[in-house]
């Protein structure tokens, strides 16, 4: 008898967990991701999948955990209460599956591959309007100097005893962007996914919290009172639109020309999101087409996106130095970034008559469109007439682009 | 070769900012092209949207400012912002 009560106790997770409580540690942190995500509403459609997935690969024996690969690319595994050594990529799919559980299945096919990032940005792309950009082109040149945030904390985290590899994939959390920091990760240090995937998307979630923080720093109440309309009246914009549709369909076309001639390493984020774009732009004749790639694969990609890199999060992956480091290098990245589009607007401000609000340098950032809408409540704080939501938005649509390029250049020169 | 950290920040950032002015130059190449060679679709864009505001959306707003302001508001013109 008592030895089924044996047998039934080692069949549950509760004596793995006994033996390891530090398992409690992400079960805690589940729970406050998934707070964050249901109840605070940040970025709920990622941190909700990501969260649910960080607590299923936590339980011992459930086999969610994603198994991360060593430099050779060996998987350790215990099957048939026999250690395994196996190589991942020269392992078939159904072996995959089968040995090592459907979530790392999930992971090595799609995620691991580098298939969901690009199709999540052809999604972005069909949600992005780039008119505001167009109507304020100069201004998207404030998209780059928020990227200064990447290569700052590159050095810094370099110095920090992170490889190189490892401190491009940190510093990629100052572009704001969760699938061009996860596309970048996968190219150079795979086996930090999971806590800079969740970093950055926190970090991403946290913008109405960084954004104010870092404009309070920086900007003096001259500088945020800058009213942009008045600013537009006083130094008109030469330039009129007589064909915004045709442009709006050209230009994601000639985008992508330019960054692949550029930069080839960014075309799979950059073409995606462009042609994301074009089959919005295009109309009616793709409405099917881009109905998919804005709702039904976009959403699907989404959830197994979350879910596997929250698999990603096991207590061996997670509790360790280098995630503490993630954690505040991220923030670095984050705040730098900031900083660094608001210092572009500054110097820019010396030189010019036409005066422009730093808020709009704070939008390079990415993180589209909530950067904006924050820097736009700041600034009707400060001047409850100083709409800027149209002209963030042009610094922010072109911050995208700018983070993708940014990690083009970081998998050309260190993957 | 490898290369440093501070070089990779120069070439890095000297990139993007490359592209961007790139894209914006180019950008504005494409807007001066589409208005001197197709400029026509947009003003018939434009046309429809006027005429699509005048009915229907008007009087909607008209009701509204009229339920809001008790009758003493009037609306002069709509724009879009």
């Amino acid at each position: 008898m008592s030895e089924i009560f044996e047998r039934i106790y080692n069949m549950t997770a509760i004596s793995n967990i006994i033996a390891e409580p530090q398992f409690l540690i992400m079960y805690a942190l589940a729970f406050l991701l998934l707070y964050l995500g249901i109840k605070k509403q940040y970025e709920p459609l990622l941190l909700i999948p990501i969260a649910f997935g960080v607590l299923i690969a936590n339980f011992p024996g459930g086999g969610m955990g994603v198994l991360g690969a060593d430099g050779e690319g060996l998987v350790h595994y215990t099957k048939d209460g026999v250690e395994m050594a196996k190589n991942v990529y020269e392992m078939s799919l159904p072996e995959i599956a089968h040995d090592l559980g459907i979530m790392n299945f999930i992971y090595y096919a799609l995620i691991k591959s580098g298939l969901l990032p690009p199709i999540i940005f052809m999604g972005v792309g069909a949600l992005t309007d780039f008119g505001p950009m167009l109507r304020n082109l100069k201004l998207a040149i404030f998209g780059a100097g928020a990227q200064f945030g990447i290569f700052a904390v590159l050095i810094i985290a370099s110095y920090c005893g992170f490889t190189m590899q490892e401190a491009g994939s940190l510093a990629i959390i100052g572009g704001a962007d969760g699938p061009t920091a996860i596309f970048t990760t996968i190219k150079l240090a795979p086996h930090l996914l999971g806590p800079i995937a969740i970093a950055a998307y926190s970090y991403m979630a946290l913008v109405p919290v960084i954004i104010p923080l870092v404009v309070k720093l920086t900007c003096s109440e001259k500088e945020l009172k800058i009213n942009m309309k008045e600013q537009d009246r006083l130094y008109p914009n030469a330039k009129e639109f007589k064909n915004m549709r045709a442009l709006k369909i050209i230009f994601p076309i000639a985008t992508t020309t330019v960054v692949a001639i550029l930069v080839p390493t960014a075309v799979p984020l950059v073409g995606m999101l462009m042609f994301g774009n074009l089959i919005k732009e295009v109309g009616a004749n793709t409405s099917r087409i881009f109905d998919a790639a804005s709702n039904a694969i976009m959403n699907s990609a989404t959830i197994f996106l979350g879910l596997s890199v929250g698999a990603t999060m096991t207590v061996d992956a997670f509790l360790n130095l280098q995630t503490i480091g993630i954690v505040v290098g991220g923030f670095f990245a984050f705040g730098l970034s900031i900083f660094g589009g608001i210092l572009l607007v500054k110097i820019f401000n010396l030189f010019s008559k036409k005066k422009i609000n730093p808020l709009i340098g704070a939008t390079g950032l990415s993180a589209v469109p909530m950067a904006s809408r924050v820097a736009n409540d700041i600034a009707l704080k400060y001047d409850p007439r100083n709409h800027v939501l149209n002209y963030c938005m042009s610094s922010n649509v072109s911050g995208v682009i700018g983070s993708a390029v940014a990690a083009g250049i970081l998998i050309a020169f260190l993957g | 070769m490898e290369i440093s950290v501070w070089t990779l920040l120069v070439v890095g950032l000297g990139t993007v900012f490359c592209a961007l002015l790139l894209i914006i130059g180019m950008g504005n190449l494409l807007i001066s092209v589409i208005n001197r060679f197709f400029p026509e679709e947009e003003q018939k864009a434009q046309a429809t949207a006027v005429a699509a505001v005048a009915p229907n959306i008007k009087a909607a707003i008209e009701s509204a400012v009229n339920t809001i302001t008790g009758g003493k508001g009037k609306v002069e013109s709509i724009e879009k912002i």
